[in-house]
């Protein structure tokens, strides 16, 4: 049931873009229940990549001492499956944040399936189905059209909390056209052109 | 860095809390959304796990009336703070996001945090003054926390001994010109004799031939000379009293009183001069008196209370058109036979800004005053002041009024200059038609809303109560008090709408609590009225 459906709104700061190079700085999960966002038990680290890389540092503005003295993926790596255990994933552009963390944890010789849906893919499917043709492409963007607040210093958890409360808008809608888990799936990774089946 | 956190961080009465006692509220914090029309929780249902906070949307709450919550506003409290089920259902009225606070988190703040639970208490028990008076406060008034009450001290104390004959510390009260004596012993101070003190003397019949101390105030209230005048402001607030004993190094060095604080406000002290001054300026000066005057209306809003403020802005503009009556009697030779009243709003003196007074003029017969009164008004109206005469009457013609009744201003009316036999006989004749005035307040009463209603139905209620002479709302509200069961939340439900709309008047940017106080009011207005459409069966 969509509704009970557990989520966990992932963000995350990188290195860099890629996903076999780069490594994690700071990492952002909050859990939702169907439109439910969990706001106090949201999880936030930073973590120590092994090459720390000045110039993507400066881009986050992420103090080196706090990176310097953050935990490493290995330690937290527990934790994280833990609580992505069983969810489904949502975030903006969360392929390339599922990728990185896949391999992350591939290099610890570990191995995760995660479900995910991204919530630019979402926002498309809904706007051609009322007949908008949008191109939504950033997090700001999406922001914008929502109306939410403008956070003037980004972060993960600031990142994945305005993910979350689009995310809260869209699933509304979703519901309220009866998609169920299985077509939110393939919506969120637009695997194919997706018609509801309830919908006739 | 959590945006929820940034949100409460501004607003009240999550402002009031530290860092911990934040984190706290947002470790039971969650975020949900309800589409329109949904039911968020039922009245008489289970009690309620979670305080709501609406963050964007409407919500309704109904019970036997209903109530709209906006943006930013708190429902829930009562259930939550007393485990019972909630009192009413709460609907959705448009989508709507709302922050749930769980019970838990939210009860330990509650426990730890006294100002935070001052903002629910207040917002049950529905006191309005208080609610008004926190959002005073919060405003500040910085020059009461600079100085120290050794500036207050004007003179030296008058001190007499247990001893002393009542009649001789009155004399000496009298040749000093102080309102309260120091009782003392080797300097050191044994209580206070004040004017009230010596009041209640003279109405219980004691003899001024007793000793002093057998009848003064003990022990008197005392601040050190270096205390704040704030300090002293609110020992005099807390412990009810008017008069400070100030010692240095345990010995008297003077008495304060309220007055002495309020001289100590730079607005008020400088209106005082200023209308000491009026009497001598000269009528192109006034132009500067009346901006001075809204002013200091301004700086007051947020300080004071509306009615204190209305009788200051209304003596002042009394001073005023009396000045201008004065000079251009002069210059037109007119000496008596005509009357000058104020009626309406600023009859009741319930009027602030110099917006449009309404003035009726009454003559004798023969009277040639026309071009006299049109030349008062045009000078006033150069000075600031939007003066109305609605009429120009002689008594005669004015007994000829049919709708008298209906003129519900002129029951509102008050004498300002002139000849004062024309306007008792005016009263005389308005009498005859109290019953209709009556009538029709309760009419007007239900007709209106918010402020102008409440205005109504309590000349209604004071007339009918025989308080002619009162044209003040909140004189009359304290002549009918507890004659009426909406009595002392009335006048406050008044106090707090005009307070506001004085505040937009100046494009002051409203408070949360101005909403919350507002809606309070609206809801005690609508009591009212229905009292008052039962007691007069309009």
């Amino acid at each position: 049931m969509l509704s009970k459906t557990k989520f966990s709104v992932l963000d995350l700061e990188t290195t860099g873009l890629d996903t076999k190079r780069d490594e994690i700085v700071s990492i952002a999960i909050i859990p939702m229940i169907g439109t439910k966002i969990l706001v106090g038990r949201y999880y936030y680290s930073f973590l120590k990549p092994k090459k720390i890389n000045a110039k993507s540092i400066k881009i986050h503005g992420i103090d080196i001492k706090i990176l310097k003295n953050a935990r490493s993926f290995v330690e937290i790596s527990d934790e994280i499956n833990e609580i992505l255990k069983d969810t489904v994933v949502v975030g903006c552009d969360t392929g390339f944040d599922v990728e990185i963390l896949r391999y992350e944890f591939s290099r610890i010789n570990k191995k995760v399936e995660l479900e995910w849906i991204d919530i630019i893919q979402i926002e498309k499917w809904l706007s051609e189905r009322s007949g908008v043709r949008r191109d939504f492409t950033t997090l700001e963007q999406l922001v914008k059209k929502y109306k939410l607040e403008d956070i003037y210093r980004h972060s993960a958890l600031a990142d994945a909390y305005q993910a979350a409360q689009i995310f809260q808008f869209q699933l509304k809608k979703l519901l309220r056209l009866r998609v169920r888990e299985k077509e939110l799936l393939d919506i969120g990774k637009r695997r194919q052109e997706v018609v509801p089946l309830s919908i006739g | 860095m959590l945006p929820p956190i940034y949100y409460l961080k501004k607003l009240e009465p999550f402002s009031f809390l530290t860092e911990h006692e934040l984190d706290e509220i947002v470790r039971g914090l969650e975020s949900e959304i309800y589409e329109k029309g949904s039911i968020i929780f039922k009245k008489g249902g289970s009690p309620l796990r979670y305080l709501y906070l609406l963050k964007c949307g409407k919500v309704s709450l109904s019970d036997t009336h209903e109530e709209t919550m906006g943006d930013g506003e708190l429902f829930g409290v009562a259930s939550v703070l007393s485990g019972n089920p909630p009192g009413f259902t709460a609907i959705a009225e448009e989508e709507s996001v709302c922050y749930l606070i769980k019970r838990e988190n939210f009860l330990n703040v509650f426990n730890s945090n006294p100002n935070f639970s001052d903002f629910f208490e207040k917002i049950l028990s529905r006191r309005l003054t208080s609610l008004l008076r926190l959002s005073k406060i919060s405003h500040g008034c910085e020059e009461l926390y600079a100085a120290s009450v050794i500036d207050l001290i004007a003179k030296e104390p008058v001190v007499c001994s247990l001893k002393t004959k009542i009649r001789d510390a009155t004399i000496m009260m009298n040749e000093e010109n102080v309102g309260s004596i120091i009782i003392v012993d080797e300097g050191k101070p044994l209580g206070i004799f004040t004017q009230k003190d010596l009041i209640r003397v003279i109405a219980e019949g004691i003899s001024r031939e007793e000793d002093i101390g057998k009848y003064m105030s003990s022990p008197v209230i005392e601040i050190d000379e270096n205390g704040t005048v704030m300090e002293a402001y609110l020992l005099m607030v807390s412990r009810g009293i008017n008069h400070l004993v100030v010692l240095s190094n345990g010995r008297i060095k003077g008495v304060i009183s309220n007055r002495d604080i309020l001289l100590r406000l730079e607005s008020f002290s400088s209106l005082l001069s200023l209308s000491r001054k009026t009497i001598t300026l000269k009528q192109k000066e006034l132009k500067d008196v009346v901006s001075q005057i809204l002013d200091f209306i301004e700086d007051m809003c947020v300080k004071i209370n509306f009615s204190d403020i209305s009788r200051i802005a209304s003596g002042m503009y009394d001073l005023i058109i009396k000045k201008i009556l004065m000079e251009k009697e002069e210059e037109f030779k007119i000496s008596g036979g005509y009357c000058w009243i104020q009626t309406g709003g600023s009859g009741r003196m319930d009027t602030v800004l110099p917006e449009v007074m309404s003035v009726i003029i009454l003559k004798k017969e023969n009277k040639k005053i026309y071009e006299f009164i049109d030349e008062v008004s045009n000078a006033l109206r150069e000075i600031g002041f939007e003066i109305e005469v609605k009429n120009c009457y002689t008594l005669e013609g004015f007994r000829k009024f049919r709708i008298l009744g209906k003129r519900l201003e002129l029951y509102d009316s008050r004498f300002l200059y002139g000849d004062k036999e024309l306007y008792l006989e005016f009263n005389k004749i308005l009498k005859g038609k109290i019953n209709r005035a009556i009538k029709f307040s309760a009419i007007r009463c239900l007709k209106e809303s918010d402020e102008k209603s409440i205005v109504h139905g309590i000349r209604a209620l004071s007339l009918e109560a025989g308080a002619f002479d009162i044209k003040n709302t909140e004189g009359r509200c304290r002549f009918i008090g507890k004659s009426t069961p909406t009595g002392r939340e009335i006048i406050e439900a008044y106090n707090v709408i005009m307070d506001i709309d004085l505040r937009k008047k100046f494009a002051h940017k409203p408070k949360r609590i101005d909403e919350i106080l507002l809606k309070e009011s609206k809801k005690i207005v609508s009591e009212f009225k229905k009292f008052i459409k039962q007691r007069y069966a309009v």
